[in-house]
């Protein structure tokens, strides 16, 4: 019996790529967030909500990601934002391969931002750089307050969390500050958004945050 | 239930990685998992033999090191040392990196090589431990 040595990062290929991806987006100056969330964590309607309040004319694209459907591609064009849509077919997360594919129909060279919203899971995406520079972890105060301890790999991961949902607050008993004290715990370095699509908590700080990433990148473009 | 993808990346890394010595079987696949890589060693296991199928690495066994979070203090200099969050277990600093804990990596792989494949080929410098 032989035994060899790999030491070979097993999604070595998956971050090739996405490391690819990332200095290309630097060149054309085109900043990335990357939306990892649980299904119906109201990633699509942050979104809706805060493109719109976007100011100083920048450009931006979202690449949508989900199993089935072109719903929230549909849902992001009619508030007149360029969307892409890919669908993995029962594939739990992006990789970078695919977003490769998506960023093909984009027109990277008139972008400042890019936003990846990815299949509805707060697992499987954890493990897949998509080449962003910011990951932001959506979840709803009607997840519980405890899901940043259940499910820690994303919070670890991630540059910043989004509360979603306050208005829910007084009728599932889960204040958006302990949902954030738990992630706050395992990531003392995440950015913490507090939003309600409902009541408008929170989309004006949220569109300013979408603003200054487009604004960043731009500024270095090579 | 990513671990199929990664089980089926880990069945094509072993392959290609065997392609030059088809007198070689693999008997074992050693990984290196890390607590906080969103990696389910139990899900793995279940997809791995499926993901084998039909491959060289068929039959061959998963062994699985689990690796623990560890940190290093950018501010009072520990570690790496143990954490359980992303913070300094010593000083309290936030101003730490990763050390370990978000590893999916292939160690190594237990191979049947001919003796006659082992004298020629470059496999016995990989560490070669009878």
């Amino acid at each position: 019996m032989v035994k060899v040595s790999l030491e070979k990062r097993v999604l070595s290929k998956n971050d090739r790529i996405a490391q690819k991806i990332r200095s290309q987006l630097h060149m054309k100056g085109v900043g990335c967030i990357n939306l990892i969330g649980s299904p119906g964590s109201g990633k699509t309607a942050l979104l809706e909500a805060s493109l719109p309040r976007m100011s100083d004319g920048l450009r931006c694209a979202v690449i949508e990601g989900d199993v089935k459907t072109d719903r929230d591609m549909q849902r992001i064009a009619a508030v007149g934002v360029d969307a892409v849509q890919i669908e993995t077919g029962g594939g739990c997360h992006l990789d970078a391969e695919l977003v490769t594919k998506g960023l093909a129909k984009l027109p990277l060279g008139k972008l400042d931002l890019l936003i990846i919203e990815n299949v509805g899971n707060l697992i499987c995406p954890v493990a897949y750089d998509l080449g962003e520079d910011y990951r932001l972890i959506v979840v709803s105060v009607a997840e519980g307050e405890d899901k940043p301890l259940k499910y820690p790999s994303a919070f670890v991961s991630a540059s910043g969390i989004v509360v979603t949902k306050t208005d829910l607050s007084s009728y599932v008993d889960v204040e958006a500050s302990q949902v954030a004290a738990n992630a706050l715990s395992l990531n003392p370095k995440l950015k913490v958004f507090t939003t309600s699509t409902k009541t408008g908590e929170g989309i004006e700080e949220f569109a300013d945050f979408l603003v200054s990433v487009g604004k960043s990148a731009r500024s270095m473009r090579k | 239930m990513h671990e199929l993808s990664i089980a089926t990346e880990v069945v094509e890394i072993v392959t290609a990685s065997v392609a030059d010595y088809p007198a070689a079987k693999v008997r074992a696949v050693s990984l290196l998992i890390g607590t906080h890589s969103g990696v389910v060693p139990e899900a793995l296991e279940f997809c791995f033999p499926l993901a084998a199928e039909g491959t060289p690495v068929e039959g061959a066994a998963l062994q699985i090191e689990q690796v623990p979070l560890k940190i290093k203090c950018h501010n009072c200099g520990v570690g790496p040392v143990a954490a359980s969050s992303i913070r300094c277990p010593e000083c309290g600093s936030i101003n730490v990196s990763v050390e370990t804990g978000r590893e999916i990596e292939i160690s190594t792989i237990d191979l049947d090589v001919p003796d006659e494949v082992v004298a020629e080929s470059k496999l016995a410098s990989g560490g070669a431990n009878g």
